[in-house]
C-alpha cells in the first residue's frame, strides 16, 4: 500500500510557450522555472495576459494552436511532459498527474450533460471505472468538498454557481493527481462563497498531500492559502519565493506595487496604489527589462539589458535593483 | 413530465392565436376586394334573371321582380352586413377550411371547383418535392457544416465559407432558371417543363417520369440551400467548441471524438435542428416560386396560374392559407424539438436561437 | 450621446472595416449599383414608366444578344444598323442602301420606314433585295400607297406577314431545285424564315441555313414620287446583337431596364431596412430599457408577431394592391421583430455590464445608459443586420415578381426576370435574358452580405475568433 511519492512532484525548468500569430509572435511565456513538492501549493499572480494561463495549459500540454512549446522541461509526478504524444498526454498525463479546475464557473459544465455524466468521464474514459464503482467514488469526493448527492443527478443550469464549482473541485480530485491547477477558481462567485471555498480547499490540501497550484490576479487570496508564490509580468516570472517572505518584504518594483494594491481594512481610500500604464504587447515586448517603462525606481540599464535571476534572501529575483556584481 | 406538457400546450395556444390572426388580417385585407367580386356576380345573375322574365309582365312588375332577386341574393352573399361580421365570418370559414368554390371555369384537372379539392391536389407534389430537398439539405448540409468546423481555418473550411456565402445570395428560382438553360436547353439532359405529369396507369415510366422531372428542381433547391446549411452548423459548432467546457472535457482525458460528437454536438443540436427548420419554412416562399420556373404543378405553380391567367380569388385565398398552416404547423414542430432537445428549456424560458 | 463618441467609434469601425478584404470587395460592389443607379436618368433615358410601352421600343432588334457576345461564343452577329441616309439615288425615284453581310449571324429582320411627297394621289412601291449571287428578291411589286396632303408613308419588314411570304417564296423555290419531287416541302409557319433572304441558296436553306457573306443591295423605287423626305425614310438592318445586355423578345434594351432595376432593388432594400432597423432598435431598447412587466409583455406580443408568416401576407396583400409601395409597408411591418428580440437580448445585456457604473456615476441617469452605451453598442449592430437584411428583401419583391405580382408602373430585376420566364427565354436559349437581371440580384445579396458579415466581425470581436 506505501507508495513512495518522489518529494518533487513538479518541476518546470525554463519553459518558454510562444503564440505563432499572423501579426508575429507572442512571447507568453519566457523561461519559466520553478518546482513544487507535495504537499505544497504555489501562487502564481499577475495581472491579466502576464501568461498565467498559458503556464497551466503548457503544464497540461494543452496550448491551443498557433501556440506551442518552444523549449523547457516540465516534469510532473516523474513524468516528462513536453516530449509526450497528444494521446499519450491524454492517457497519461491529464487528470492522472495533474489536472486542473477552469476559470469561470458559469459554462464549466457542458449544459446538456447532467452533472454526473461529466463527473463520471475521467473514471470512464481513463480508468475504465463504470457504473456504480464510479459513483461511489464520485460520492466519496462529493462528500469532500460538502455537495449533497442528489445534484449527482442534475443538470448543470440547476446549480448555483458555488455548487457547480464545488463538483468541478472534486471532480479535478477524482483521479488523485500529484497536482492540482485551479485557475481563478472562485473569481465568478460571490464572497462568502468564495470564502467558504477556499477554507475547504485548505483541508483538502492538508487531507490529500498533492501538489495545488493557484492561479489569480487577486494577491489576498493567495496569501492564506499558498505557500510558495510566483509573480508573472508579461511572460515571465519576476519574483519567486516563500508566500510569507513576499508579502512581508516584496522586492521586485511589480511586486511592490502590486501589494501595496491591496485594499486593506482600516486602510484610508486615497492610499490605495495602482500602477500607472498597461502591459506591453507581448508580440513586441520593451527591450531590455519588460516592466521598465512602468517603473518608477528604473534606470538607464533597465532598458538596455534583460536583468537577471538574482537570489536576495531566498527568494529569486529578477530585477537589476539586486544585481551586486557590477 | 408536466413541465414539459405545460410547455406544449403553451406554445400549441400559441400558435393557433398566430393562425387566428393571419387569418383575421388576411379577411380584412381582401374583404373589400371579394364584396366588388361578389357584386360583379350577382350583376351577371341579375342580368340573366331579367331577360328570363316572362314577356308578360309590366316594367314596373318586372323591375320589382328584379329588386326583390337582387335582395335576396345580396343577402346570401351577406353583402349588406356590417363590415366587422363580414371580415369575420371570412375568418372562421377559411378557419375550418371552409374555402368555397374556385371562380373560373378552369378546373386544374381538379375532379371538381371546390378549392380544398384543387390544392389537395397540388400540394403532394410540393410535399414531395420540398421534403425531400430539405431532408437531404439539412442532413447533408449539418455533416458538411460538422466536418468544416472540426478542420476549422483550412482552405477546405474558408471555400465552404465562400460557397455558402455565395449561394446564400442568390434567389433560389433564379438558380433554377440557369439550370434550365444550361442543362435543359444546352445539354438536353432534362425536360425544361416538368409539365404535363406523367399520368399514374403508365406503371414504372410514372416513377421514372417523376424523377426525371424532379431532378433538377431537387438539384436546384439542394443546392442553394445545403451550403449555407453546412455554413450556419459550423458556424454554432465552431462557437460552442470555443466554450469552456469543452476545454474541460478535454482536459478530463475524454477523447476527441467523444468531444466532437457528444459534448459539441448534443449542446449545439438545438440551434442547430431548429434553425435548420426555420430557415426552410423561411424558404417555402422560395421553393414555390421555383417551382413556377420549372412549371413542376404544386402549390406554386397553381399560385401562378390563379394568379396570373385567371385572377382566382378563392384559391389564391386557399393558397394563402394552408402555406400559413404549413408554416405555423412548422414553427411549432422546431419550437417543441428545442424544448424536447435542450434540458435548459423550461415554460416561459428564453429561447435561445 | 455626444458627437465625438460617435465620431470616434465610426472612425474605429470603418479603419477595422478597411482590413476586411471580402467586405471591402461587397462594399466595392454596393458604391457600383449606387453610382448606376444615381445615374439612371442619363444612362437609361425614356425608362421609367416606358418599360411596357412598345412604342418607346420599336427601333431595337428582338432578342438580340449583348454585343460582347462575339467575344465569348463562337461566329459574329450583325451588329444593329439604322441608316438615315441612303446611299445612291437614281433619278428621283429609285434609291439604295448597301449593306456588307460579314456576320455568320445576318440581321435577324430589315425594317424599312417610308416616306415621300407625291403631287399625284396614290404612288406604287417597289422593293428588291440585291444579293452577292445576284439574285434578285422581290419584296414589295408594285403595291398601292395613298397620298394625303401630299405626302405618303409606309412601313415595311421582312418579317411582316407579306415579307415572310416573300423569304418562303425564295426559299422554297431553291428548295424545290435541290429536292426535286418533294411532294411535302416544310410549310411557311414551320421554318424560321427571317434568315432565309439573308442565306446561301443550298439544299438547306429552309431547314438549317447558312450565312451568305458579301455585298446587298435594297433598292426602293416609288413610282411617281417628287421626293424621298430629307429625314423621313429610314432603314433598319435590325442587329442580332445590341447594346450592353441585349433586349428581350420585346425589343426593350436590358441594359435600360438593369439600370432602373438597380435603382428600384436599391431604393426598397435602403427604406425596407432602415425603417425596419429603426422599429426593431425602438422596440428592443424600450423592452430593454424598462424591463418588468413591460418587457414581458413586449417579448410576448414580439414572440406572437414572430410567428407570422411573411410570405402569404405579402402575396395576399400585393394581390389586394399592386405597388411596390405595399410591398415596403407590409415587409416593414413585419421585418423589424427578429432583429428587436436580439436587440432586446444585447440591450439587456449592457444595462446590466453598464448598471453599476451608471449608478456610481455622479448625476447618472437612465437615459446616460441609453446614450452612452446602448445606442453606440446597439446601432452599428443594427446597420450590420440591415445590411444583411436588404438581399432578403430585394429577393423576396424579385419572388413576388415572378409569381405574377409586380408593380405594373415599375421596372424591377424581377419583372424582367418574370418576364423572361412568361418569354420563355430559358427555352429558347435567350441566356442574356435570363442571366443578367438575375445577376444583379446576386451581386446586389453577395455586396451587402459579405459588407454586413464584414461590419459584424468588426463590431464583435468574439465572432473574429478562428
Amino acid at each position: 500500500m506505501i507508495h513512495i511519492k518522489e518529494k518533487l512532484i513538479l518541476d518546470v525548468n525554463n519553459l518558454t510557450t510562444h503564440y505563432f500569430t499572423s501579426k508575429g509572435e507572442v512571447k507568453a511565456l519566457d523561461d519559466a522555472s520553478f518546482q513544487l513538492e507535495g504537499g505544497q501549493s504555489i501562487g502564481i499572480a499577475g495581472e491579466s495576459g502576464c501568461g498565467k494561463s498559458t503556464m497551466a495549459f503548457s503544464l497540461l500540454r494543452m496550448v491551443q494552436p498557433p501556440g506551442r512549446i518552444v523549449s523547457g522541461s516540465i516534469r510532473v509526478g516523474g513524468l516528462e511532459v513536453t516530449g509526450l504524444s497528444e494521446e499519450e498526454a491524454r492517457k497519461k498525463l491529464r487528470w492522472q498527474k495533474i489536472s486542473m479546475v477552469f476559470q469561470g464557473a458559469m459554462d464549466i459544465m457542458t449544459p446538456v450533460y447532467s452533472v454526473g455524466h461529466q463527473m463520471m468521464e475521467p473514471l470512464r474514459y481513463l480508468k475504465d471505472i463504470k457504473g456504480d464503482r464510479a459513483k461511489d467514488i464520485c460520492f466519496k469526493y462529493l462528500d469532500m468538498v460538502n455537495i449533497d448527492y442528489e445534484l449527482f443527478y442534475r443538470y448543470p443550469h440547476e446549480l448555483s454557481g458555488g455548487q457547480k464549482q464545488r463538483i468541478v473541485i472534486a471532480t479535478a480530485l477524482l483521479l488523485e493527481p500529484d497536482v492540482v491547477i485551479l485557475d481563478e477558481p472562485t473569481t465568478a462567485l460571490d464572497v462568502v462563497v468564495e470564502a467558504r471555498i477556499m477554507n475547504d480547499l485548505k483541508v483538502l490540501k492538508k487531507k490529500l498531500n498533492n501538489g495545488m497550484i493557484f492561479i489569480t490576479h487577486d494577491l489576498s487570496i493567495l496569501a492564506e492559502i499558498s505557500d510558495i508564490l510566483a509573480i508573472m509580468y508579461a511572460g515571465w516570472i519576476v519574483e519567486l519565493g516563500s508566500a510569507l517572505d513576499i508579502y512581508k518584504e516584496p522586492k521586485h518594483p511589480y511586486t511592490q506595487k502590486l501589494i501595496a494594491a491591496i485594499p486593506r481594512l482600516h486602510m484610508d481610500i486615497d492610499r490605495l496604489e495602482y500602477i500607472p500604464g498597461a502591459p506591453p504587447e507581448l508580440t513586441n515586448p520593451p527591450k531590455g527589462c519588460r516592466f521598465h517603462p512602468r517603473c518608477e525606481q528604473a534606470f538607464d540599464r533597465c532598458s538596455q539589458e534583460e536583468p537577471d535571476e538574482h537570489d536576495v534572501d531566498g527568494v529569486k529575483v529578477k530585477c537589476h535593483l539586486y544585481d551586486r556584481s557590477g | 413530465m408536466p413541465t414539459s406538457f405545460k410547455y406544449f400546450v403553451l406554445r400549441s395556444i400559441n400558435a393557433v392565436i398566430v393562425l387566428f390572426i393571419v387569418v383575421l388580417m388576411i379577411a380584412f385585407l381582401y374583404s373589400n376586394m371579394a364584396d366588388d367580386m361578389a357584386e360583379d356576380r350577382i350583376a351577371q345573375q341579375l342580368l340573366a334573371f331579367s331577360q328570363g322574365l316572362p314577356e308578360e309582365l309590366s316594367e314596373e312588375e318586372k323591375e320589382a321582380a328584379v329588386e326583390y332577386e337582387r335582395n335576396r341574393l345580396r343577402t346570401i352573399q351577406g353583402l349588406d352586413d356590417p363590415f366587422v361580421e363580414k371580415v369575420l365570418r371570412r375568418t372562421w370559414n377559411t378557419f375550418i377550411f371552409n374555402l368555397g368554390e374556385s371562380t373560373t371555369n378552369h378546373n386544374y384537372q381538379a375532379e371538381d371547383g371546390f378549392v380544398t379539392t384543387i390544392i389537395l391536389m397540388y400540394l403532394p407534389r410540393t410535399i414531395l418535392l420540398f421534403t425531400t430537398a430539405a431532408c437531404i439539405s439539412i442532413f447533408v448540409g449539418i455533416g458538411m457544416g460538422l466536418k468544416a468546423a472540426q478542420v476549422a481555418g483550412t482552405k477546405l473550411d474558408k471555400a465552404l465559407s465562400i460557397f455558402g456565402i455565395i449561394t446564400a445570395s442568390l434567389p433560389m428560382w433564379w438558380v433554377g432558371m440557369l439550370a434550365i438553360l444550361f442543362f435543359a436547353y444546352q445539354l438536353g439532359w432534362f425536360p425544361a417543363s416538368s409539365y404535363p405529369f406523367p399520368s399514374k396507369e403508365a406503371g414504372m415510366s410514372y416513377y421514372t417520369g417523376i424523377l426525371r422531372r424532379m431532378a433538377m428542381p431537387l438539384g436546384t433547391i439542394v443546392f442553394v440551400s445545403i451550403g449555407g446549411r453546412a455554413w450556419a452548423t459550423r458556424n454554432m459548432v465552431t462557437s460552442v467548441l470555443q466554450d469552456d467546457y469543452i476545454m474541460a472535457a478535454r482536459a478530463k482525458g475524454v477523447p476527441e471524438r467523444k468531444v466532437i460528437y457528444g459534448h459539441t454536438l448534443k449542446t449545439a443540436a438545438p440551434p442547430i435542428v431548429t434553425s435548420a427548420i426555420l430557415s426552410f419554412l423561411l424558404s417555402i416562399g422560395g421553393a414555390m416560386i421555383t417551382e413556377v420556373v420549372f412549371n413542376w404543378p404544386g402549390m406554386g405553380y397553381l399560385l401562378r396560374t390563379a394568379i396570373f391567367s385567371e385572377s382566382d380569388m378563392p384559391v389564391i385565398m386557399g393558397l394563402v392559407y394552408i402555406t400559413t398552416v404549413l408554416w405555423v404547423v412548422g414553427y411549432l414542430v422546431a419550437d417543441l424539438l428545442y424544448g424536447f432537445l435542450d434540458p435548459r428549456v423550461e415554460v416561459g424560458a428564453e429561447k435561445k436561437v | 450621446m455626444r458627437f465625438e463618441d460617435i465620431k470616434e467609434r465610426s472612425t474605429s469601425i470603418m479603419r477595422e472595416f478597411k482590413g476586411q478584404r471580402m467586405g471591402m470587395l461587397g462594399f466595392g460592389i454596393i458604391m457600383f449599383l449606387l453610382i448606376i443607379s444615381l445615374a439612371a436618368p442619363w444612362l437609361a433615358p425614356d425608362t421609367d414608366g416606358l418599360w411596357a410601352n412598345p412604342g418607346r421600343w420599336s427601333d431595337n432588334p428582338r432578342g438580340a444578344a449583348p454585343t460582347w457576345a462575339d467575344y465569348i461564343l463562337p461566329g459574329s452577329r450583325a451588329p444593329h444598323d439604322i441608316r438615315e441616309d441612303y446611299d445612291e439615288i437614281e433619278g428621283n425615284n429609285v434609291i439604295s442602301y448597301h449593306y456588307e453581310n460579314d456576320y455568320d449571324y445576318p440581321p435577324s429582320d430589315v425594317t424599312i420606314f417610308l416616306s415621300g411627297t407625291s403631287s399625284e394621289n396614290r404612288v406604287f412601291l417597289y422593293i428588291d433585295l440585291i444579293r452577292p449571287d445576284d439574285i434578285r428578291i422581290g419584296l414589295v411589286n408594285g403595291v398601292r400607297i395613298s397620298v394625303e396632303n401630299g405626302t405618303f408613308s409606309n412601313r415595311f419588314s421582312l418579317r411582316s406577314e407579306d415579307g415572310r411570304d416573300r423569304a418562303y417564296e425564295f426559299g422554297l423555290n431553291a428548295h424545290m431545285e435541290f429536292h426535286p419531287g418533294d411532294i411535302n416541302p416544310p410549310d411557311r409557319d414551320s421554318v424560321n424564315t427571317d434568315r432565309i433572304p439573308f442565306a446561301k441558296r443550298n439544299e438547306d436553306i429552309l431547314l438549317d441555313t447558312e450565312s451568305l457573306k458579301g455585298t446587298y443591295v435594297l433598292e426602293i423605287e416609288v413610282v411617281d414620287i417628287d421626293e424621298f423626305e430629307d429625314e423621313g425614310t429610314r432603314v433598319l438592318f435590325r442587329g442580332q446583337k445590341y447594346g450592353l445586355m441585349g433586349t428581350d423578345s420585346s425589343r426593350r434594351d436590358i441594359f435600360m431596364g438593369w439600370v432602373y432595376g438597380a435603382r428600384y432593388a436599391l431604393m426598397i432594400g435602403a427604406i425596407v431596412s432602415l425603417t425596419s432597423i429603426s422599429l426593431a432598435l425602438l422596440y428592443g431598447m424600450t423592452s430593454a430599457f424598462y424591463g418588468g412587466w413591460v418587457d414581458e409583455i413586449m417579448q410576448r406580443v414580439n414572440e406572437i408577431l414572430l410567428g407570422i408568416p411573411l410570405f402569404p401576407i405579402l402575396v395576399i396583400s400585393m394581390y389586394v394592391h399592386r405597388s411596390i409601395w405595399t410591398f415596403v409597408l407590409i415587409y416593414t411591418l413585419l421585418g423589424w421583430r427578429g432583429l428587436a428580440k436580439i436587440i432586446r437580448a444585447r440591450g439587456i445585456q449592457i444595462r446590466q455590464d453598464t448598471y453599476i457604473e451608471a449608478a456610481q456615476s455622479l448625476g447618472s441617469s437612465g437615459g446616460r445608459v441609453i446614450t452612452r452605451h446602448m445606442i453606440p453598442q446597439l446601432l452599428p449592430y443594427a446597420i450590420a443586420e440591415g445590411a444583411l437584411m436588404i438581399p432578403l428583401i430585394v429577393i423576396a419583391e424579385a419572388g413576388l415578381s415572378v409569381l405574377g405580382l409586380s408593380d405594373p408602373t415599375v421596372v424591377t430585376w424581377g419583372r424582367m426576370l418574370s418576364e423572361a420566364y412568361g418569354g420563355q427565354a430559358t427555352i429558347a436559349g435567350m441566356w442574356w435574358w435570363v442571366m443578367l437581371p438575375g445577376l444583379g440580384l446576386a451581386l446586389l445579396g453577395f455586396g451587402f452580405i459579405t459588407t454586413g458579415m464584414a461590419l459584424e466581425r468588426v463590431i464583435n470581436p468574439k465572432m473574429r475568433q478562428r
